[in-house]
């Protein structure tokens, strides 16, 4: 059987548990790590490891921003809307990346090359307005700066 | 320079994010080679306040304040710390109005107004060096708690120090320490709330940054207080620095003595866990927090019955702020009248804040509660930068208010904030000037507000989506002239009906805005204009 | 268990001493808005609707305990204007209109618009959804219609104590419910359909074909 979602790896997490239900937020977030994103396989595998049903896992997983459902781009564009950022223009830069990626906010690309989403403040609040590309933080960020960050969408 | 001195480097979050992690390993790198290794000391620190003029780098004993510290300028810096040699003066910061240079820290006024009590050792100690924090005197507290008083001593001096949680609600913590302590039951709890989701606050972040070992020492006094054998540190996973020096430590107070077995021979145990929270605003609600570290979805219950006497598993909890826990230790050590001799009536000791938006100096600041508005603004702040005019502070974040000019000379404490329509909340302060349109300022608080209700009781989850969208109508110049009475009226539904204190604050913003800023309101409605021109208006 | 007396809309009404204002008030036919409340669960307390006055206080009567001498107004200017207000963002929220809808006739909600006596021309200056969601038709028994749910609660307590097959997701005004295409729990009971009290819940055989 091939092991498509890492469920060898989700078993190395899971040895490190007891198999307790307030295990279930930290075992959720050290899953995430395998895929990025939690598939339901490796839901399912966490709900028989903590004997509870399947779609108690879903119900928790899809409370919290932190966990994903679905499965992510390979470039994650973030875009900060915290209060600095806002002020400084934070909402039209959202609008302009989503037009260039022709991406809604918390959307991914048919072609799983980028998902775009918003974020209630990365923290760099110096740095406003930032747009995070996976993990390299790109501050003062400005409209025509914005688009250059994609330079495959104007090839 | 003197004999002997210690060169910190800020790494709280902002100045690394301006490359202060490069500048320490370099700076170590000059001072090796300078042979200055025997008399300066090149060390890391948690956050020293003044994250807007980062990477910052402090020369103690001398106070010397450098600000903006690139990599060039650090051979400058190493030099100057041989015997005989001038500091570097064009690093040092200049007062806006004159130019005039300030070399120590403390004539600088955003720092000189300060007073640090729960920040006392951030900026100044390694957070990551157990002995750093020992040599300040720290763990002492705990000794004197554990070797000489009784919990109803311990108890009876927080109450006398009349300390209130820093979280926000400024509940009195004596009394819901003595809830707990009477609270009946073999098992109890201690959680540290570090679950700070304002946007545009990070005082709980920097503290547990900066002095980590204040925060543990603080849920020691607590467990010990109360009798608990179990602590829980609920800081936010989007913290990953934090977590880092509050796990380092952890793992230290453990290998010292503090924390584990019999501590320090008294038969006290305790043990302190972290819990990373997966992002969710409302967590920062006491109830909340708690199913959260149960593993459920974070969904605020019913109370009574209040933690203190049924929180986690059924069992009596404490859920105390960061701060209001590094308060702990300060309280214990300077004896509770001493502590009650700073701020004001009914507000005792010190608040911090982190002082952001429209203002000349960002950054991190601790004040004696019932210090004006416009001293911290316009004195510590150093006032609106580029020439433009103040217009509104907000405090309190998405559950606070905005408040005009005409609230600059108030006291800031936990009343004179509630009775303005605001509140303290976790210590976030944004400042706006006359660029900042108010109608679009309240629509994207309660953007926030209604991405992270928690979608259970009926008012919060359809009322903040109705303001919401109603806000985002007059924005877009389709606003309609029922509108303000409107948002009115649903703001006073929400806030009386909904069932935890974020559904019950969440239109702060809104009334605030209407009541000191309603000609902005009349003038999208009405004329469809913005007066600021921030708002895109549909109509022409 | 020993009873209490308590005064109810100028009412005396005995009741049993644990027992919340709001059951010693429906077990005497005297009615208080509600949504998420059901006799055999115990009380959520998310509706928010069911305020009253007990002794000068404005309390939720599904959480307050009833007590000796107590005297309730369930109707007060002040609590029938927010709670006004409260309604009417829930009807402005409800996708749906009544006609064809299988949950008329019993609909908690209809009753609840009767008894404020709701001015339809107040929930037009509401904003209304923009969007129709779609209905999971997923279980093989019963249908979900989210545009009719008022999100009690009531289908969720009922099913975790039976097989915990019904569960809440997504947060906020996405909030859900769902089977999570685990139809394999499902025991068929329909107990949670019985218990709707609006149409969100649905047998398949009284599918509709209104949206």
């Amino acid at each position: 059987m091939s092991d498509e979602f890492g469920e060898a790896a989700l078993k190395n997490i899971l040895v490190f548990y007891e198999g307790k239900r307030s295990e279930l937020i930290p075992i959720l977030q050290e899953a995430q790590g395998i895929n990025g994103w939690l598939p339901r396989e490796v839901m399912q595998l966490i709900a028989d490891f903590l004997h509870i049903n399947e779609g108690e896992v879903h119900s928790v997983a899809s409370f919290y921003n932190q966990f994903r459902l679905m499965p992510l781009g390979r470039k994650m564009v973030t875009v900060c809307r915290g209060t600095a950022c806002h002020i400084r223009g934070a909402p039209q830069i959202l609008v302009d990346i989503g037009q260039s990626l022709r991406l809604k906010e918390g959307e991914t690309s048919p072609d799983l090359e980028y998902t775009l989403e918003s974020v209630a403040c990365i923290g760099c609040c110096a740095l406003a307005p930032v747009v995070k590309v996976n993990h390299k933080i790109h501050g003062e960020m400005t409209r025509e700066r914005a688009v250059t960050l994609f330079p495959k969408l104007s090839e | 320079m003197s004999a002997k001195c210690n060169a910190l480097v800020c790494l709280g979050t902002g100045c690394q994010s301006g490359g202060a992690e490069e500048v320490l390993s370099s700076l170590k790198e000059e001072i090796d080679r300078l042979s200055l290794g025997e008399t300066v000391q090149v060390k890391q620190t948690g956050c020293h306040g003044f994250c807007q003029r980062g990477p910052l780098v402090v020369i103690e004993p001398e106070g010397i304040f450098y600000s903006k510290v690139s990599l060039d300028d650090v051979s400058e810096i190493a030099k100057s710390l041989l015997p005989g040699e001038p500091p570097v003066d064009r690093l040092f910061y200049r007062e806006p109005a004159t130019d005039t240079p300030l070399p120590h820290y403390m004539e600088i006024p955003f720092y000189s107004k300060q007073q640090r009590t729960i920040l006392r050792n951030c900026g100044h100690i390694d957070p990551e060096e157990i002995e750093e924090y020992l040599a300040a005197g720290g763990y002492q507290t705990i000794k004197k708690v554990l070797l000489g008083m009784s919990r109803e001593e311990v108890i009876d001096e927080i109450k006398r120090s009349g300390l209130r949680g820093l979280g926000g609600a400024g509940f009195p913590t004596g009394r819901k320490w003595e809830v707990c302590y009477k609270a009946q039951g073999p098992k109890k709890y201690v959680i540290c709330n570090g679950d700070e989701g304002d946007p545009g606050a990070f005082q709980d972040r920097s503290v547990m940054e900066g002095t980590p070992h204040s925060v543990l020492e603080g849920m020691m006094i607590a467990a010990y207080a109360i009798g608990a054998q179990q602590g829980y540190i609920y800081v936010r996973a989007e913290y990953p620095l934090a977590v880092k020096r509050l796990r380092i430590a952890i793992s230290q107070a453990k290998q010292k003595g503090f924390l584990g077995k019999d501590i320090l021979g008294s038969g006290f145990d305790f043990k302190i866990a972290l819990f990373q929270g997966a992002g969710a605003f409302v967590c920062g609600e006491e109830t909340a927090l708690i199913a959260s570290v149960e593993g459920f979805r974070g969904m605020p219950r019913l109370r009574p019955p209040f933690p203190a006497e049924s929180g986690m598993e059924g069992k009596p909890t404490i859920i105390d702020n960061v701060k209001t826990l590094a308060s702990i230790p300060v309280i214990i050590d300077q004896g509770a009248e001493s502590f009650a001799r700073v701020g004001t009536e009914k507000s005792k000791g010190t608040v911090v804040f982190a002082l952001t938006g429209k203002v000349e100096n960002n950054g991190l600041i601790e004040v004696p509660m019932g210090m004006t508005l416009r001293e911290i603004i316009f004195d510590i702040g150093g006032g609106i930068p580029d020439g433009k005019t103040f217009k509104a502070v907000q405090t309190g974040g998405p559950s606070g208010g905005c408040l005009p000019e005409s609230a600059l000379d108030m006291p800031v404490d936990f009343d004179s904030l509630k009775a303005a329509g605001s509140m303290m909340g976790s210590g976030g302060l944004v400042v706006m000037d006359e660029d900042t349109c108010m109608v679009d300022l309240a629509r994207y608080f309660l953007d926030f507000t209604q991405r992270e209700s928690c979608g259970q009781c009926t008012p919060c989850r359809l009322g903040t989506k109705q303001l919401f969208d109603i806000l985002n109508d007059i924005t877009k110049g389709q606003g309609r002239p029922e509108d303000i009475d409107l948002l009115l009226e649903i703001s006073e539904a929400v806030s009386t009906h909904s069932l935890c204190a974020l559904g019950k604050t969440a239109p702060n913003p809104v009334i605030t805005t209407i009541r000191y800023f309603r000609d902005e309101y009349e003038a999208h409605i009405n004329e469809k204009r913005c007066p600021t021109g921030v708002c895109g208006m549909l109509e022409t | 268990m020993s009873k209490v007396t308590l005064t109810i809309d100028g009412l005396d009404v005995e009741a049993e001493k644990e027992t919340t204002i709001l059951r010693a008030a429906l077990d005497n036919d005297i009615y208080i808005p509600h949504l998420c409340y059901h006799p055999e669960l115990s009380p959520s307390g998310i509706c928010r609707l069911c305020m009253v006055n007990a002794d000068g206080e404005v309390v939720m009567s599904c959480q307050t305990p009833v007590d000796q001498g107590m005297v309730v107004k369930t109707k007060d200017p002040e609590i029938d204007r927010l709670r006004r207000t409260s309604i009417e963002i829930l009807v402005a929220n409800h996708h749906a209109s009544c006609r064809g809808c299988p949950g008329s006739g019993p609909c908690a909600l209809q009753k609840i618009m009767a008894y404020i006596r709701i001015d339809r021309k107040r929930v037009r200056r509401l904003r209304l959804p923009e969007e129709d969601l779609p209905k999971d038709q997923s279980n093989p028994y019963f249908d979900y219609d989210p545009n009719h749910c008022v999100l009690c609660n009531i289908c969720v307590q009922t099913c975790e104590k039976i097989q915990g097959a019904l569960h809440v997701i997504g947060r906020g005004i996405r909030t859900q419910i769902a089977f999570y295409g685990n139809n394999a729990d499902c025991q068929s009971c329909m107990e949670c359909v019985a218990r709707c009290p609006v149409g969100a819940l649905t047998a398949k055989e009284s599918r509709s074909t209104h949206g």
